[in-house]
């Protein structure tokens, strides 16, 4: 998949689904994180190829992104369509996060903004971003997530309390080792 | 260009179109040319029954052909040719409201008595007008449409069945009104060897079996010649046979009416929404767009080159500017 997005690119892709939904009736808050957060709070400038929804907030609770609702996919589609995009920019990718839980304090650091009347976004801060970049890393290899770890410039104990949690999601050994190289 | 400005020019186009049609057809009207492809009498019909919602003259002077050459016109055709709601109530209401003068039982459709008060249905016109001190017509009525009944103006006259523009009505009046006149405008217009009983299915505005039935006969009959390829039945015609028995130097031009204009209807039912006139720029892109898809096979079968690369977002408009352009181009 190529790069679709800068940060201007993506306001205007989050402004066309708002109205998409706005259109259709509904309202959706997302939670959103990956390049695309860190693209839109301007702590890195390269371009990304998707939208990451980690979960939609109803109320005061986070439910898991995973499967996106079907208003939301049929709004998301049609600004794929009109916007010459995959249909998976915006993406349910990092929803199994939610599974063994987000960092502590995850909702109160998010930075929120809102496009149009029907879409608000809450991106995750630059904090909980070690957290999934370190865990990425680890995970999935180095590649743009060290480049993005490297970026948002952590201390020490910042990635020592992103190692904590990411050992919550994975207790093995193997991930443990994996980590420890890392993070040397 | 403005979708005030787009909804303008594509009335203005479409409303010259229609009206050159009926007066090469017997509308009291001023000719302005002679065209030379064979009209598909119910596909106009449908587009007029749109368009002429923005020109009251034009409705009613295509009415008073319709109740002087209704026996020239297909009703079954006309509601094949139907493709939404909106089409069947237009239809509907216009054949009823012409049988109000030339009570014939093919041109009654549903003799259910409106149940609506006058008061509560809108306006058929576009430009708003009700009528105030004259009788609602009835046909119209029973869908929710305000539009006053108007006697016919007697002024219409038949086709000049010599006229290429009026090519199916001569093949009507030698062939009768059904399949078999339409099968054989078909064979001898659309200049394509060996049409397949689907081809010409899909401009003749029958059913398959009753233009298999047609073809079947016109074959027996030894006026049109059959072969078989692959699994598939397929047919020609002597064109030049045809010309010398109708005394042509030239057969008519094909056009595929039904497809292009059923696009136009369309198009033009879908800028008659003010609500669009709200929308923001890319959502009025979008929806655009939406349109485009849903035409876009017709108008390409039609011979309209759609766009294969379309701007994004908003900037999709003006991609949308061009496709309307070249689709009312394609009336000639």
């Amino acid at each position: 998949m190529t790069d679709i997005l800068n940060a201007a690119g993506a306001g205007e892709l989050l402004s066309a689904l708002s109205e998409q939904l706005a259109a259709a009736g509904d309202r959706y808050e997302l939670v959103i994180v990956g390049g695309s957060a860190l693209l839109a709070l301007g702590l890195i400038a390269r371009p990304t190829r998707d939208v990451d929804v980690v979960a939609l907030q109803e109320g005061e609770v986070l439910v898991k992104a995973k499967p996106l609702p079907a208003g939301l996919v049929e709004a998301r589609d049609r600004v794929a369509r009109d916007f010459g995009l995959p249909e998976d920019w915006l993406n349910a990718g990092p929803a199994d996060l939610m599974d063994f839980g987000l960092p502590a304090g995850f909702l109160d650091r998010v930075h929120t903004r809102t496009f149009g009347q029907a879409l608000t976004v809450h991106f995750a801060s630059r904090l909980d971003q070690i957290h999934f970049k370190l865990y990425a890393l680890v995970d999935q290899g180095a590649g743009k997530h060290g480049q993005d770890l490297r970026a948002l410039e952590p201390t020490e104990g910042e990635l020592v309390q992103a190692a904590r949690w990411s050992r919550t999601h994975d207790p093995s050994d193997g991930y443990r080792q994996m980590l420890e190289e890392a993070l040397e | 260009m403005q979708i005030s400005e787009l909804r303008n020019v594509v009335q203005t186009r479409l409303l010259e179109f229609v009206w050159d049609q009926w007066a090469q057809m017997g509308v009291l009207a001023m000719s302005r040319r002679r065209d030379e492809w064979a009209t598909d009498p119910e596909a106009l019909l449908l587009l007029t029954l749109e368009v002429g919602r923005y020109d009251a003259r034009l409705f009613e002077e295509v009415s008073d052909w319709m109740v002087r050459n209704e026996r020239l016109v297909s009703v079954r055709r006309l509601r094949n040719l139907c493709r939404d709601n909106t089409d069947e109530a237009l239809a509907d209401a216009f054949l009823t409201s012409v049988a109000r003068w030339r009570p014939r039982p093919r041109l009654v459709g549903d003799q259910t008595a409106s149940q609506l008060e006058p008061s509560r249905g809108e306006p058929f016109f576009h430009d708003g007008s009700v009528p105030i001190r004259r009788t609602p017509d009835a046909g119209f009525l029973k869908h929710g449409w305000l539009k006053p009944e108007v006697k016919p103006s007697g002024k219409s006259q038949a086709p000049d069945l010599l006229a290429p523009i009026n090519f199916a009505f001569r093949l009507r009046e030698i062939l009768g009104v059904g399949a078999r006149a339409e099968v054989v405008r078909v064979l001898l217009t659309l200049d394509s060897p060996r049409l397949s009983t689907q081809a010409v299915t899909e401009s003749a505005g029958f059913a398959k079996r009753n233009v298999q039935e047609a073809l079947t006969s016109l074959h027996a009959a030894g006026v049109v010649q059959g072969s078989t390829l692959g699994n598939q039945h397929r047919y020609d015609i002597d064109r030049d046979k045809w010309a010398q028995l109708l005394g042509l130097t030239r057969l008519p031009e094909y056009r595929d009416w039904p497809r292009l204009l059923h696009a136009l209807r369309r198009l033009v039912r879908w800028l008659s929404d003010e609500r669009l006139d709200e929308l923001s720029d890319y959502m009025l892109a979008s929806t655009a767009r939406t349109l485009a898809d849903n035409i876009a096979p017709e108008l390409s079968n039609a011979g309209v080159r759609t766009q294969a690369h379309s701007k994004p977002g908003a900037a999709y408009w003006n991609t949308f500017e061009e496709l309307t352009v070249a689709a009312l181009d394609a009336l000639g």
